[in-house]
């Protein structure tokens, strides 16, 4: 074994280690972590001199021993775990094998890759910088390994400007450099789903209302719309079975459909409005949209029943453009359509059916009706909560006539309940709607809060949205959830959110929202177009070679600026005047094949030059004297200049005459 | 292997023409090479790696570190030249040493203080002695093979400072002789035939020279005349101990080549040299016969390093290496 | 060449023909404030510049004959009972001259030397826990016979750096030696300055300005000599003090008010070479160790 391995390498080895899987330990299976112990603590009973190094067949045997074990345990959280459990199991075994700088180097490798892992599961600021820290932290251990002559202070020093000399060069080719598409698909985490699931229980949006955490963001090329029309369809669900509102098959087919490319064709009507979405991670396929959007150049397609779906779950905040048209009605429906859409169990509800029968009888134009059924929200005692008391069996029935106190869910089902039994084709949309809108930073936040539930009933050959809650609470469509429901907004959720009635930190949390609204926009979704837009902007129009040439001419400047900064050639040492002329005239002889001998003083050189080149006798001697005079001795400078240009004229008479 | 002749031939004349050989050598960009290690090869790959998930994944943040990994790579070739370019070698002479005996080779390095970490070896040594550094000064160590003047080759001087991801290196020719002496090869101490007739064996003659040069007494060695044990002493109970003389002046002795047993040069030389070790040890008055060279007899370090010198030198040129 | 200089000089070099460089030398080392140590052959003419120096110095003068049997108090001086005044009475040895002539100093016993030696470096002794100073100015110039002379004792290291340059006279050229044949040696030396001249000359040695690169060089030098492992015997700090005022008398005897390089030159071999010692081998045969120092370093870098 080399006598490399010390103390600090060890330390630096283990919170490298800690630091990086503990980053990750979310991600990690337990038995990762018992092995972990066993190797390190191994490691320091050889560092201690208790254990001896284990050979090769006990390495080997271990890594198979532990890829099995891991394997068989984590394979059914699907390939991209198994392959993170590889790599992290290499990155532990290393532990029992560090002899020799090449193990380290190894070792710093896999690090490496497992940070960006581990950017793969955190995006946020911070994690970013603790990402970036973590690498700087590896490069550290291969510092102390190829630089002990340096003390701890000074490595981390010499560290610090290593990394801050790189960035510009990093930071110019993240700007510049043209993003590549996927070159193949890769395996996704798995990872649980937010958001809105693919059924509808009252007790999901409930749920949902109570987590303040951010579904999307969303910024407005045209202007925002108003607060009452921001309804984001996300799915339609046009079955009810069992008290539960779900997809139809016909639907689940167009998803997977959606999901492997095909796009559902519209006639689009109206002009266009454009916005753009940044989504958080919701490890699922359906994408917010307004009424009636297409995808630009992306992955998002449309279903028949103009909602989008996203070819690839949204595993990581992606930013997406669609093109929005508020006059294009939604038209769709076919024959099977319109009778799933108008199909109801054969019984149950019985009081609503007959309070239906009866309206039905009353002879009166669909558009009454409707009208007739929100204004039972509007008149009786309907009260809006998130905390309904407890349906019976027959949900409809018990929340009309029994308890009348709901939230959107509650409103949305039996709507579209009566309308069916109305036999108005009509179905269910669950989406979000509102959203906060920051004026200064230009976007619109929606939460998880803001999930909601409406009705479309199809009337007079196009579908139009009905929301029965908002004749109940229609604070809650104009200004959201909060003001709707002032003591209930949040209970039990610790965060920031509650305590915005405080200036303080209400503008803290503006600042923060924002600030991550751009690192969202700039830096996780900074692609072609936003590169494009960047460069259009700095440098005017500049076609596809011009950026090439942009991006050459910048990669060169600031390989010279490094160059430059790490010959530092202004710290080179300055000739005096007086040895740049004497150079000069040493130049002369040296055409001649005279050189200066190791040792010589100036005047030894111009006395042995008086004797080869007698020529020049009367203007070396002369100007030794001078070069003395100016170099050794302390004179006024008026002295000084009056010398310099005493030797310049003797050099010139020597060039002329001495030769 | 002809090939691998070939190419190092080559080599070998590229350095001589742009690294020539000097006693001082700055280092610069012309005399420097730099190439990854086998660790900056694994650390592009992990660059490229990292740009491929970044790409697949479409994830910014990967892309990032990525760039930054592989802008620290530039930074690393920078730095890594910087840390060898503007190193002064100074090469000083080796203190001579026996043949088939490790003969280090002094050299002085200015650089900066930050820089450092460097790696010292002789070219065409596999298994030598690992280089002594202590602050500016190294001592690199290099076996022998002959005695006369020996040139170790070239010098490979290394540093894979900061991160490892390169290695700067050189070859040099300091112009470094080292004088090798022959040798010792044990055998009887014999002396000139012409030198025999007037002064019989060495240590009779000093015995005869009397007591009145007597100096002292020292502790008595095995092997030593008993004639030079201090009996009364012994008697006294004071233990073994031997009369030291005072060097007798006048009592030169000679050696000569031609009077040596060994069958050829080489061993005669090397019977020489343990004569004069031995000679020197008992600080006797000696001289050297080396066919047409003579060195008169004297005593003292001085002496033995002379007929050392000229014992490694005899019958070579000092131009011819 | 300063113009009451030049007089010293030009009586001095007809005493010891032919040896221009070394007389200078000699007089650059007085006017330093340093001792003087000569060695060469006997018979070279090591004594009459010593007499000649002092005599031309105008200064007091005495020599001393070492032998082996001398003791230090033949050089300091002894306490001596004095019956009459019931007192000892000190009587004061040769040292109290301001140009002890210390011939063959190799000669005399370890003891002897290194109190003389200890009298140089302090300029006063101490006898019976009496201090006397010494005069002013105090100059030894010591002769010595090359070391491979039988019957020496050879002044250590620490010793030799006492003095300030060690000169060889070396064998005179023909002409010279032609010259002292046919008479035309001067016998009859006359003092050319008194001592408070001689003062005045030192401290105008003082004034001589040194600029940085001087310094610089000088540094280098030294430097130099530490860290090659050439060099067995590293110059110390003490060394390079000696060589600058060396430097400085020498520029002043040129006429300068400011030192050169070619000043640290001149000196450096005087200075030096009994401090750097000799290195063991045949290698040493060629030129001097301060020679090659010269050569080592650039005095323009």
């Amino acid at each position: 074994m080399e006598l490399f391995f010390k103390r600090h390498h060890l330390l630096l080895i283990l919170l490298c280690y800690l630091a990086t899987t503990l980053s990750l330990s979310s991600q990690i299976h337990w038995l990762v972590f018992v092995l972990a112990v066993a190797c390190i603590g191994w490691r320091v009973g050889i560092y201690f001199g208790r254990l001896a190094a284990p050979s090769v067949m006990v390495n080997r045997v271990a890594a198979l021993l532990g890829a099995g074990v891991l394997m068989s345990v984590v394979f059914s959280q699907g390939l991209f775990s198994a392959m993170m459990h590889l790599i992290v199991l290499g990155y532990t075994l290393k532990f029992l094998e560090l002899s020799a700088r090449r193990d380290i180097n190894v070792f710093v490798c896999t690090g490496m890759v497992l940070i960006a892992v581990f950017f793969v599961f955190e995006t946020s600021v911070m994690m970013a910088l603790w990402g970036v820290l973590l690498s700087v932290l590896h490069l550290g251990l291969a510092l102390s390994l190829y630089a002990e002559h340096l003390t701890a202070k000074a490595q981390t020093r010499y560290l610090t400007k290593l990394v801050l000399i790189s960035l510009p060069l990093a930071l110019m080719l993240f700007v510049l450099l043209p993003r590549l598409p996927p070159m193949w698909k890769l395996p996704l985490q798995n990872q649980a789903t937010t958001g809105l699931s693919e059924t509808v229980n009252p007790g999901d949006i409930a749920e949902l209302s109570r987590s303040s955490a951010l579904a999307f963001r969303a910024s407005f090329a045209q202007g925002v719309p108003p607060a009452n029309e921001r309804y984001w369809r996300v799915m339609t669900m046009d079955q009810y079975v069992q008290g539960q509102w779900s997809q139809s098959e016909s639907i689940k087919s167009a998803v997977r459909l959606a999901e492997r490319g095909s796009r559902f064709n519209v006639e689009v009507a109206g002009a266009a409005q454009s916005y753009e979405l940044i989504l958080e991670p919701s490890f699922q396929t359906w994408l917010p949209s307004l009424a009636v959007s297409n995808g630009q150049n992306n992955r998002a397609n449309l279903l028949f029943n103009y909602t989008l779906r996203n070819e690839i779950p949204i595993t990581q905040r992606s930013m997406l453009r669609f093109s929005y048209f508020p006059d294009t009605p939604i038209r769709y429906l076919d024959l099977t359509m319109r009778q799933q859409n108008l199909l109801l169990p054969e019984s149950g509800n019985e009081q609503t059916r007959a309070w239906a029968a009866q309206l039905k009888q009353e002879n009166l134009s669909p558009q009454q009706q409707i009208s007739r059924v929100l204004q039972r929200y509007a008149g009786e005692n309907f009260r809006y909560t998130l905390r309904p008391p407890p349906l019976g069996q027959e949900q409809i029935d018990g929340f009309l006539f029994g308890s009348q106190a709901g939230f959107c869910v509650h409103y949305a089902s039996s709507f579209v309940y009566i309308m069916r039994l109305l036999e108005l084709p009509a179905r269910m949309v669950t989406g979000y709607q509102g959203g906060e809108w920051d004026e200064d930073g230009g976007f619109l936040t929606v939460r998880q809060y803001d999930a909601h539930a409406w009705a479309e009933v199809y009337l007079d050959g196009q579908w139009q949205r009905f929301d029965p809650t908002a004749f109940v609470a229609p604070d809650r469509v104009e200004r959201g959830l909060e003001s709707a429901l002032p003591d209930e907004f949040l209970a039990g959720d610790l965060s920031l959110m509650k305590f915005r009635n405080n200036a303080l930190v209400n503008q803290l949390y503006l600042t923060m929202a924002k600030f991550d609204y751009v690192w969202a926009v700039w830096v996780l979704n900074y692609d072609n177009q936003k590169q494009f837009d960047l460069i259009n902007r700095w440098f005017g129009d500049v076609d596809f070679f011009g950026q090439i040439w942009l991006f050459v001419g910048f990669f060169i400047s600031i390989i010279v600026l490094m160059i430059l900064w790490s010959l530092k050639p202004w710290q080179r040492p300055i000739l005096a005047r007086e040895d740049k002329l004497f150079l000069m005239l040493h130049q002369i002889f040296q055409k001649q094949g005279l050189e200066r001998l190791p040792g010589e003083t100036v005047t030894d050189f111009c006395h042995r030059m008086a004797l080869v080149v007698p020529a020049s006798e009367a203007y070396v001697i002369n100007f030794s004297r001078v070069y003395n005079r100016v170099k050794y001795a302390e004179q006024a400078n008026s002295q000084n200049e009056k010398d310099y240009l005493k030797l310049s004229l003797l050099l010139k008479q020597l060039r002329r005459h001495g030769k | 292997m002809t090939i691998r002749k070939w190419f190092k031939q080559r080599f070998d004349k590229w350095l001589k023409k742009n690294i020539p050989p000097n006693g001082k050598i700055t280092l610069t960009r012309n005399n420097l090479f730099i190439l990854p290690t086998w660790f900056g090869a694994a650390y592009l790959v992990t660059c490229f790696t990292l740009f491929l998930l970044g790409t697949n994944y479409q994830n910014n943040l990967i892309l990032f570190l990525s760039f930054l990994l592989s802008s620290i790579f530039v930074s690393c070739l920078l730095a890594s030249h910087k840390n060898m370019s503007g190193l002064t070698l100074n090469a000083a002479s080796p203190e001579p040493q026996f043949a088939e005996q490790y003969i280090a080779f002094p050299l002085k390095i200015e650089h900066r203080p930050e820089q450092g970490q460097f790696i010292f070896a002789f070219q065409q040594d596999g298994d030598g002695l690992d280089a002594l550094i202590k602050d500016q000064q190294v001592l690199i160590y290099r076996q022998a093979l002959r005695r006369g003047y020996f040139n170790p080759g070239r010098l490979t001087i290394s540093s894979v400072f900061p991160l490892g991801l390169f290695r700067v290196w050189t070859h040099v020719d300091l112009n470094w002789q080292g004088l090798v002496y022959p040798k010792p090869i044990e055998s009887a101490v014999v002396l000139d035939s012409d030198g025999a007739d007037k002064q019989t064996d060495l240590g009779r003659s000093r015995t005869q020279a009397g007591f009145d040069e007597f100096a002292g007494l020292k502790t008595y060695q095995i092997g030593e005349s008993l004639k030079s044990v201090a009996w009364k002493q012994l008697a006294q109970g004071r233990g073994w101990h031997s009369k030291a003389f005072e060097q007798a002046q006048g009592s030169a002795v000679w050696l000569n080549l031609n009077a040596q047993t060994g069958r050829d040069l080489e061993t005669k030389l090397g019977q020489l040299t343990a004569q004069v070790l031995t000679l020197d040890e008992q600080n006797a008055l000696y001289g050297l016969r080396l066919g047409t060279q003579e060195i008169a007899p004297a005593q003292g370090a001085q002496q033995r390093l002379t007929c050392l010198a000229a014992l490694a030198t005899y019958g070579i040129n000092r131009a011819v290496v | 060449m300063r113009k009451n200089v030049s007089p010293i000089l030009a009586q001095l070099n007809q005493v010891i023909l032919g040896k221009e460089a070394q007389v200078e030398l000699a007089l650059v080392c007085l006017l330093a404030g340093g001792h003087l140590l000569i060695e060469d052959l006997p018979g070279m003419g090591k004594t009459t510049l010593a007499q000649g120096l002092a005599t031309t110095l105008g200064l007091s003068y005495h020599r001393v004959q070492f032998t082996s049997d001398m003791l230090p108090a033949d050089i300091l001086g002894v306490s001596i009972f004095d019956p009459q005044k019931q007192a000892f009475h000190f009587h004061k040895g040769p040292i109290f001259n301001q140009v002890l002539l210390a011939d063959e100093i190799n000669r005399a016993s370890p003891k002897t030397q290194s109190a003389l030696l200890e009298a140089m470096a302090e300029h006063q002794i101490s006898i019976d826990s009496e201090t006397y100073s010494l005069p002013k100015p105090f100059f030894v110039i010591a002769t010595q016979n090359p070391l491979d002379q039988a019957g020496t004792f050879p002044l250590p290291e620490s010793q030799l750096d006492r003095f300030m340059m060690r000169i060889e006279l070396g064998f005179p050229n023909m002409e010279a030696e032609l010259a002292m044949l046919q008479g035309k040696q001067f016998n009859q030396v006359s003092q050319v300055i008194d001592t408070a001249e001689l003062i005045s000359m030192q401290a105008q040695v003082r004034e001589v300005s040194a600029s940085a690169s001087v310094l610089n060089y000088l540094l280098r030098l030294v430097a130099e000599s530490r860290y090659n492992a050439t060099y067995p015997n590293p110059l110390s700090p003490r060394c390079s003090k000696t060589l600058l005022q060396a430097a400085k008398a020498k520029a002043w005897v040129a006429g300068r008010d400011y030192v050169l390089p070619d000043d640290v030159q001149a000196v450096f071999p005087a200075v030096t070479d009994h401090r750097l010692g000799v290195l063991g081998g045949a290698q040493s045969s060629g030129a001097a160790l301060s020679e090659t120092l010269l050569h080592a370093v650039d005095p323009l870098a």
